[in-house]
């Protein structure tokens, strides 16, 4: 019985400029934190061989820092780690790979699969069958030679490659780098590990995509886990095991808001939020003043309770009523002002300015009938930031 | 308002103190000349609501030239029940005071209470001016400037609206205060008048922009890194391929082939010289050989020449031979024939003469027939020259045969002469006794002969010697000489001469005879012309002429008889045809003529002659010399052996110029300066792939180290961190612009409300406009526009209605409109309760008579509820106001001091 731990598209060195200043360093870091999580998994369930399906590196020039942490990061786990460069960190003439041999921070159970040549794991009796990109992009697939390609009987025949499955994924999405869907029944393969796919995904009894360990993106793509991956022996297909290696769950939350009471329904659910979260929340509807402010106010302390939150309120509309009205005292013309401001949100071209501008004059006026809270003219402090 | 008294000290014109008590509620009238200080006061009234007392503008209140002076002013007045007093003064000891209801503020306080009260506001900084002054700008009127209203309303038309409002006017405050905060927050982000942005704005767009041009730098530098590795792999595989193939080796081969092929070829080429050195010394060989073999045919040929010109001189020497024989015999026959025709012509000439001397005769006859039948008549008269003609009958009459006689003895002279000269000298010395006959002339003793013609010397007992005088021509002149000998004798004979001399002598007694004839004649004319005697003497004369004659005659005839008796032909004729005397001498000169040609031909020939034999003579000794030069058995067997030796030569030169031939051919082919460039072109090649090689090692070297120290730098690490800042500084300048164009949108509503408020004013406005428009253009209409100010105004005129904008109507229409403008805007605010007070500075000079008076009447009116202050330099003008003016200079300038507190 043979135990791998399949994992790939690290992307270290990835950055999160669609975050604040604050936290796109935070969503960053946890990837190298997620890579000793891996290290400490396969600790725990004594795998053979940790393999790593490419993308390993967001990008060829990450920093000499960044590579020293990572095989830093690695040294949870004593035994074979098995990492391929994908499309992000091909293996070109001078690459990523050939800085980190040149710094020499690549410890001696980590083998580079560079060339196209099998990797016999004596200890583990695995033989891999790893096709490393050797340019940014080919049209070819790499995996090919796996068909011919000898291994030492009473070995484990195992596939390593970066690209997209034919014919599996939406067309268009990766469509380079492609690889033959029957690839592992041809190449008699017991395990095909596939990286490039960010979530996790089987593709046949013995292919899968294990996803990336951190996840990176809203698109719900079941992401954030490494595969355990067992195979019995004698031929039999392997047992395949998801085991969740995140720290930060992303979500898009869509708020659709036409009542005070929507809102206050809306305010109680953000209380299940986590510092794990990392939150792109759109808000769309009609409010008056009053419900608008508590629900920025509302969103405000939510801030602190998150580890991100990006509120997009573009859809949402303010229609200030009679109460707002007298709340503001808004006397002599300001009232009429008010009112155009109401109807010019349904004017699309005036609706984002409109919506703006009666956020301002409310503040103005919130803060001239309330002396005590002085500096009333400043924006409100909601983020109001398109969603990337 | 009501102001009770005003207090100036120091204060321009007045350099001491002013104090005006007991102001009428009412119409109040200052007056006095230029320059007494009216507007000094009006001044210093608006400096103590208008100038902060800290400014340093109030440096002009100072009285001229006294710079230590402080003014100052004290106000006091009543709005309502609240009883005021302002006290203000300024630079040396700045102060600022306001009482009212007991209470006393300081300073800014005070000012700003003072502004509040009234609707005005203070310069921020510097000199107060027309836009800070709010409602007490438009009430009170400064000198010259009544008919500027419009001016005056904007600038107070936001207090009008706030003092007026009532509790709207309230409401509108509230809003403007918003206004004003929307407009400090907009302004924070945006310039007031062009929207640009600044501030955090603008900085946070140049920040965006900064970043996006760090991004693009780097992500150059990327695409650089990224081009360099492609290249570098690049460099590596051709590096690897040419490592395999080694494709210099492959031209280093092709070189050698070259150069093998081109050595070969140098080989037949150095042949081929060889054997055209071979073919050169073979030609100058036979070259030589064809020389000798000419040389010796040309000797031969020399022979053969000479042979033949002694041939051809024998042959010239024989035809000049015949020739002098046939000149001989031309010469001989010519000879004979002058010597025919020399008789001739001589026969002729005698035979002339004679016929000559017969006519002579014969006309002597006629003439002595003719004297003798006068003679009878003439007799007596010829006597006395009968004697001379006796004597001149024997003489000559004629000199002319004399000359011609002169002239033949001259030549016969001559031409004794030229043969003595020429003749053969016959000298000789005898033995006594011995003779010798010289042509019949006996010779003895010694002496000497000229022989002149061929002579025959006798010697007795032995033979004859015959001498023939070989002198050249002597023939020739013996010819001449006989000829002139002839002639000499013929002459003599003509002149009845024996000789020359005798002649000359007959010659100069005949000249002797005539002349004394002559003489006589003359001077028988003289003394008897035509004489007898003259007839005698002629007949006389011409019987002895005749009987001359018939001597002449008689022996000429005789000399022609013995002449032609000689060779038996008859005598000729007397009469001597002249035609054959021409022809005579004609064939006779022709006869001499041919004579000389044939001697000249002669001569000729014989020259000819001679040369021909000198010509064969050499001939002969050429030929002779030639015949001894020559070996002939020699020569034959030379040109025998070479003519051998220049065959062979010949065979071979043949043989290799096949050979060179085909040497020629086979290096044309092989191509030797295409065989030398193929050498080097390989040759450069095969270097030019090695170097390549090395090369692009070396760059590759070169190409790893310069990506390695660039992979350190960590590129896609920084260009990933940069995006992320830049996308963060792009939301950030986002949000800012969202802010501002909100701002900016408020903003504009908020203006929009406003602007609408204040025409909400003009109502009222007109109002209260009407009633002072009614007394002074009645049944006419103003309306105001946005601003609250007159617009236009309509007018009933004769001839209709008529409107005209303010701004077109004359200076003293707007001064009006510009007062009753303001008394009711001071209406309006009296009836909001709000203070007022107007001050008039010489506001209505331009104002003819009839307006004015109807302005008197407004004013009036208005003074029953308003103060009225009034400043004019003209006190005729208002007498009929209905009130007493103050007379400026008499208001006593006491020199106490202000006090701060009444």
């Amino acid at each position: 019985m043979i135990r791998l731990l399949h994992t790939a598209d690290w992307q270290i060195g990835k950055t999160f400029g669609q975050f604040s200043a604050e936290d796109a360093p935070v969503l960053a870091d946890a990837r190298l934190q997620t890579v000793a999580t891996l290290a400490e998994l396969a600790s725990r369930h004594q795998v053979d061989a940790v393999l790593a399906a490419g993308d390993i590196f967001d990008s060829q020039g990450v920093s000499d820092r960044t590579i020293q942490r990572l095989f830093h990061a690695m040294s949870g786990y004593a035994g074979p780690w098995v990492l391929l460069p994908g499309n992000h960190d091909a293996a070109l003439a001078e690459s990523v790979w050939t800085r980190a041999r040149r710094l020499d921070a690549i410890p001696g159970n980590v083998h580079l699969c560079l060339t196209p040549r099998p990797l016999i794991l004596d200890a583990a009796r695995i033989a891999i069958l790893p096709a490393p990109l050797t340019q940014r992009i080919t049209h070819d697939d790499l995996t090919q030679w796996f068909d011919a390609a000898p291994t030492p009987d009473g070995m484990a025949r195992i596939g390593l490659a970066h690209g997209s499955v034919q014919g599996l994924l939406a067309e268009g999405i990766d469509a380079s780098n492609p690889i033959a869907p029957d690839r592992a029944q041809r190449a008699r393969l017991d395990y095909l590990a596939l990286g490039d796919w960010h979530g996790t995904r089987q593709v046949d009894a013995r292919t899968w995509y294990s996803g990336t360990p951190e996840t990176d993106r809203f698109r719900a793509n079941d992401s954030g886990q490494a595969l355990l991956v067992t195979l019995p022996g004698h031929g039999a297909p392997p047992e395949v095991q998801t085991l969740p290696t995140g720290r930060y769950r992303w979500r898009t939350l869509t708020w659709s808001l036409h009542s005070s009471a929507a809102v206050d329904d809306a305010i109680g659910s953000l209380a299940e939020l986590t510092p794990q979260d990392v939150v792109q929340l759109r808000v769309d509807g009609q409010l008056n003043l009053e419900a608008h402010d508590a629900l920025q106010a509302a969103l405000n302390r939510a801030q602190g309770q998150v580890r991100s939150l990006v509120v997009d309120t573009d859809g949402l509309r303010l229609e200030p009523d009679e109460d707002d009205l007298r709340r503001l005292q808004a006397q002599g013309y300001l009232g009429d002002v008010i009112d155009t401001l109401r109807q010019q949100q349904q004017q699309p071209e005036l609706a984002d300015v409109a919506r703006d501008a009666l956020v301002i004059l409310s503040g103005i006026l919130d803060s001239r009938n309330a002396p005590a809270e002085t500096g009333g003219g400043d924006a409100p402090a909601t983020q109001v930031q398109p969603c990337n | 308002m009501q102001l009770t008294r005003i207090q100036l000290s120091q204060f321009r014109k007045f350099r001491g103190a002013l104090d005006i008590r007991d102001l009428s509620p009412g119409l109040n009238l200052f007056t006095g000349p230029n320059e007494a200080g009216k507007s000094t006061i009006a001044a210093a009234f608006r400096a103590a609501f208008f100038e902060r007392h800290r400014s340093n503008a109030a440096q002009e209140f100072r009285p001229e030239g006294d710079s230590s002076a402080t003014p100052s002013i004290a106000l006091e007045f009543q709005t309502g029940d609240t009883q005021y007093r302002l006290f203000k003064q300024f630079l040396g000891r700045k102060r600022c005071t306001l009482e009212f209801d007991g209470r006393k503020l300081d300073g800014d306080d005070a000012e700003d209470h003072l502004a509040g009260l009234l609707g005005y506001q203070y310069a921020g900084k510097g000199r107060s001016k027309a836009e800070h002054w709010g409602i007490p700008g438009l009430l009170w009127i400064e000198q010259g400037n009544s008919h500027e209203l419009d001016s005056a309303i904007a600038h107070a038309v936001e207090h009008l609206r706030t003092a007026l409002g009532g509790d709207a006017g309230r409401q509108s405050e509230e809003s403007d205060l918003v206004l004003s905060s929307v407009m400090q927050q907009r302004n924070a982000l945006l310039t007031p008048s062009g929207g640009a942005p600044r501030g955090d704005y603008a900085q946070a767009q140049a920040n965006v922009a900064q970043l996006q041009q760090a991004l693009q730098a780097i992500r150059n530098e990327v695409r650089d890194y990224r081009d360099k590795v492609d290249r570098l792999a690049d460099l590596q595989a051709r590096h690897a391929a040419d490592e395999a193939a080694q494709p210099w080796q492959a031209a280093h081969a092709q070189q050698q082939q070259a150069q093998q092929q081109l050595q070969e070829t140098r080989q037949l080429a150095q042949s081929l010289q060889e054997l055209l050195v071979r073919q050169r010394d073979l030609r100058e060989t036979a070259r030589l050989l064809q020389d000798q073999l000419q040389h010796l045919a040309t000797r031969q040929q020399t022979i053969a020449q000479r042979q033949a010109a002694v041939t051809q001189a024998t042959d010239a020497l024989h035809l000049a031979d015949a020739a002098v024989q046939h000149w001989q015999q031309r010469h001989a026959q010519a000879a004979q024939t002058r010597q025919q025709t020399q008789t001739a012509l001589e026969r002729m000439h005698q035979a002339a003469h004679l016929a000559d001397l017969i006519r002579e005769r014969q006309d002597c006859l006629r003439q002595l027939d003719a004297a003798g039948r006068r003679l009878e008549q003439a007799d007596e008269a010829n006597r006395s020259l009968q004697a001379l003609q006796a004597a001149l009958a024997d003489l000559p009459a004629d000199d002319k045969p004399l000359a011609r006689l002169r002239d033949c003895t001259r030549r016969l002279d001559e031409l004794r002469i030229r043969q003595q000269a020429n003749a053969t000298r016959l000298q000789f010395a005898l033995h006594d006794g011995a003779t010798l006959t010289l042509d019949a002339e006996p010779l003895h003793g010694s002496g000497e002969r000229l022989l002149t013609a061929d002579a025959t010397l006798e010697l007795p007992g032995t033979g004859t010697l015959r001498i023939r005088p070989g002198g050249e021509g002597l023939e020739a002149l013996r010819d001449e000489h006989d000829t002139l000998a002839r002639q000499s004798d013929t002459l003599l004979a003509q002149l009845g001469a024996t000789s020359l001399q005798d002649a000359e002598t007959r010659h100069l007694r005949a000249i002797q005879l005539r002349a004394d004839s002559a003489m006589r004649q003359e001077s028988l004319r003289l003394h008897a012309p035509d004489g007898a005697d003259a007839l005698r003497i002629q007949l006389a004369s011409l019987q002895a002429r005749l009987s001359g004659l018939d001597a002449r005659i008689a022996s000429e005839r005789q000399a022609i008889a013995a002449s032609h008796g000689v060779d038996g032909s008859a005598a000729p004729n007397d009469i001597t045809d002249t035609v054959d005397l021409s022809q005579a001498q004609a064939a006779h000169q022709h006869a001499q003529t041919a004579l000389d040609d044939a001697r000249e031909q002669l001569h000729q020939a014989q020259l000819r002659a001679g040369a021909a034999r000198s010509q064969h003579e050499h001939a002969e000794r050429e030929q002779q010399a030639a015949l001894l030069a020559i070996d002939a058995e020699q020569d034959r067997s030379h040109n025998e052996q070479w003519q051998r030796r220049l065959t062979d030569i010949q065979a071979e030169l043949a043989q290799s110029d096949i050979q060179a031939g085909i040497l020629q051919q086979k290096i044309a082919q092989a191509r030797p300066d295409i065989l030398q460039q193929d050498v080097e072109r390989y040759r450069l090649s095969a270097d030019g792939l090695l170097l390549q090689h090395r090369q692009r090692h070396d760059a590759i070297l070169r190409l790893e180290a310069e990506l390695q120290a660039l992979g350190a730098h960590g590129l896609d690490e920084r260009e990933a961190e940069l995006a992320q800042t830049l996308a963060q500084a792009q939301r950030s300048a986002e949000a800012l612009t969202r802010r501002a164009r909100a701002l900016d949108h408020l903003q504009q509503l908020l203006r929009d409300r406003q602007q609408a408020a204040t025409q909400a004013l003009q109502a009222p406005l007109q109002a209260h406009l009407r009633h002072y428009l009614d007394l002074l253009f009645p049944g006419a209409e103003l309306s105001l526009g946005d601003a609250l100010s007159p617009d236009t105004l309509r007018r009933r005129l004769p001839d209709g209605m008529r409107a005209d904008l303010i701004a077109t109507l004359s200076h003293g229409a707007r001064e009006q409109i510009g007062v009753i403008g303001r008394l009711a805007c001071a209406d309006l605010l009296r009836a909001a309760g709000r203070p007022t007070l107007l001050i008039l500075d010489d506001a209505l000079v331009h104002t003819d008579e009839v307006r004015l008076a109807q302005m008197k009447r407004i004013l009036f009116d208005a003074a029953t509820r308003h103060q009225i202050l009034m400043f004019s330099c003209h006190p005729s003008w208002w007498l009929d106001l209905g009130i007493a003016p103050r007379d400026i200079d008499s208001l006593a300038a006491s020199t106490l001091p202000l006090q701060e507190s009444a």
